[in-house]
């Protein structure tokens, strides 16, 4: 593991994850968005289950993103 | 090398081999075609004007006094580059093929001789740092072999250009292009009607755009021209129908080849490719497993082949005539998902099916915890799916943006050649195409790069280690 510094592997894995937090933001509602239509149109279930599965795909977006800024701030 | 000012002499290096590989081929094309061959001769003696003046205006600009000389300079270029151009073309009657391909040599030989330098045998080398004395020697003495020959394969190509190109701006349109006898070829492009047109827009890529099934405009590659020539043909239809898997195996294949190429012989001291082939191999071990740990020799191998085979999958789209696989999402989105599987898999196995499952439901262990449940699962499971769509989607984006870039620059050249604007067009148009690819190279780099590190990280999310077990107590409290 000689040659780099942590600090400068650090830093890649940062860029990594803080840029990946804008598409979990936008994707988690709209994963929920379609699942919920999915469900909707072979199981019948009730059109406000869509909505409800968008806002816990806000949610899951909102607490991966949280997770993931700890994470990049965590040292090797 | 002079290490004062290694970008002046890299410079004045890039110049002379240009100079060399403009005479070779000149000599090469003068028997059957003087006339493309004065073409590159007089292609090559602007551009190397455009960088001689274009130093010398730096150099006066920089110093930061206000030279007469500046003014007299900028004229000077303004006058002999595009004025030279604009004469040849209009008063001499030259192909604009042989004359960009000499025009493009030094901006080739800069790009070349910048990529050697990071990975050739000089003192700024990233790779030479174990190479012996006789493997650098030998290497010196290969590449400039190696560059001249693919020079010349390029070249060649270029010369051939099959019927089958099509402008971008007019594929993009979607109609059929009426042109001159003498340089449209009359197969029209599968895709969409897309249209064909001067064989001279073939300059880079050899040449053109078409629409494929999703109605975005690509350059065509071999398997679409390849379709041109016989569109009958059943085996040709079916691989060019499914292209993306072509070019995914293609880069397999590849990638498999180089791998094999590198470690056949496996030396103590190794070699320039050993070497290199093992440098790339430690530094994405050693990025990797500063978040692993010692658990990164287990998963190693799926992190580091997915990296190195969505380098080469990047990296095959910027060669001319081939497709980056990624530019697809069906790719991407396979990649990703298997991706997903893994870290899913090794959650289960490290942590147990009811482990897994606690996981899953954010680890309920009083009663606001289990009242949570129908909540916090849900949450938990579309916060893992997500991952994997965000993977796909990032690769694809960029790749498939910078596949568009390129289309709609080399587009543009080519209208702007129709519209006979091909002297003051040319020039900027082809710099700042050879700028996207070259940041191309880099971004194939950094997307290949971030793809794997997120894998990486994904799986630690999912791994039972101290730090994290220490996190999620405190999230519970």
């Amino acid at each position: 593991m000689a040659g780099k510094t942590p600090k400068k592997v650090t830093g890649w894995r940062q860029v990594g994850l803080l840029s990946s937090i804008p598409f979990i933001l936008a994707l988690a509602p709209i994963i929920g968005l379609v699942i919920g239509q999915q469900l909707e149109r072979r199981f019948r279930t009730p059109s406000w289950l869509t909505y409800v599965l968008c806002g816990l795909g806000f949610v899951a977006g909102v607490r991966e993103t949280i997770k993931i800024v700890k994470l990049s701030q965590q040292e090797d | 090398m002079d290490q004062a000012r290694p970008g002046r002499d890299i410079l004045d290096r890039a110049l002379r081999t240009s100079w060399l590989a403009a005479l070779a081929l000149a000599a090469t094309v003068a028997p059957g075609r003087p006339r493309d061959a004065a073409a590159i001769l007089a292609g090559q003696l602007l551009a190397f004007l455009h960088f001689i003046s274009l130093r010398k205006i730096v150099k006066l600009f920089t110093e930061g006094r206000r030279d007469p000389r500046l003014a007299l300079m900028i004229a000077a270029k303004v006058t002999l580059v595009y004025g030279g151009l604009a004469a040849l073309i209009t008063l001499g009657g030259v192909r604009y093929v042989p004359l960009c391909a000499g025009f493009a040599l030094p901006f080739l030989m800069l790009f070349l001789k910048s990529i050697m330098l990071a990975l050739g045998a000089g003192p700024a080398s990233l790779t030479a740092r174990r190479a012996t004395e006789t493997a650098r020697s030998l290497g010196n003495a290969a590449k400039p072999a190696v560059f001249l020959l693919l020079l010349g394969v390029a070249v060649l190509l270029a010369f051939s250009a099959p019927p089958g190109v099509a402008l971008a701006g007019e594929a993009a349109h979607g109609a059929p292009a009426a042109h001159d006898a003498a340089v449209t070829h009359g197969a029209a492009v599968a895709h969409g009607g897309a249209a064909v047109a001067d064989r001279d827009a073939a300059v880079a890529h050899g040449g053109a755009a078409h629409h494929n099934e999703e109605g975005a405009a690509e350059l065509p590659n071999w398997l679409v021209i390849l379709h041109d020539f016989n569109p009958g043909n059943p085996l040709v239809s079916w691989l060019e129908k499914n292209q993306v898997i072509v070019f995914a195996w293609i880069a397999g294949l590849l990638f498999l080849l180089v791998s094999w190429l590198a470690m056949r012989k496996p030396k103590m001291v190794p070699g320039p490719f050993q070497n290199a082939i093992e440098w790339m191999v430690e530094s994405m071990e050693e990025v990797c497993g500063g978040l692993l740990g010692p658990q990164i020799d287990k998963h190693f191998p799926l992190i580091g082949a997915l990296f190195f085979y969505i380098l080469t999958i990047n990296m095959l789209g910027i060669i001319p005539g081939m497709k980056s696989a990624t530019s697809s999402l069906d790719l991407t989105l396979a990649l990703a998902l298997i991706t997903f599987l893994y870290v899913q898999f090794w959650g289960i196995r490290n942590l147990g099916i009811v482990g897994y499952l606690d996981h899953l439901a954010g680890s309920p262990r009083d009663a606001i915890g289990w009242a949570m449940l129908p909540v916090m699962l849900p949450v938990h499971v579309l916060g893992e799916l997500a991952k994997p769509v965000s993977l796909s989607c990032r690769l694809f984006g960029n790749i498939f943006g910078e596949d568009t870039l390129i289309v709609v620059f080399v587009g543009a050249t080519a209208l702007l050649i129709k519209a006979s604007l091909v002297a003051l067009a040319v020039p900027p148009m082809a710099g700042i195409t050879a700028l996207f690819m070259m940041l191309q190279t880099l971004t194939s780099i950094v997307q290949a790069l971030i793809f794997s590190l997120l894998a990486t990280v994904y799986l630690y999310m999912m791994l039972p280690h101290e730090a994290h077990a220490h996190e999620e107590a405190h999230e519970t409290h």
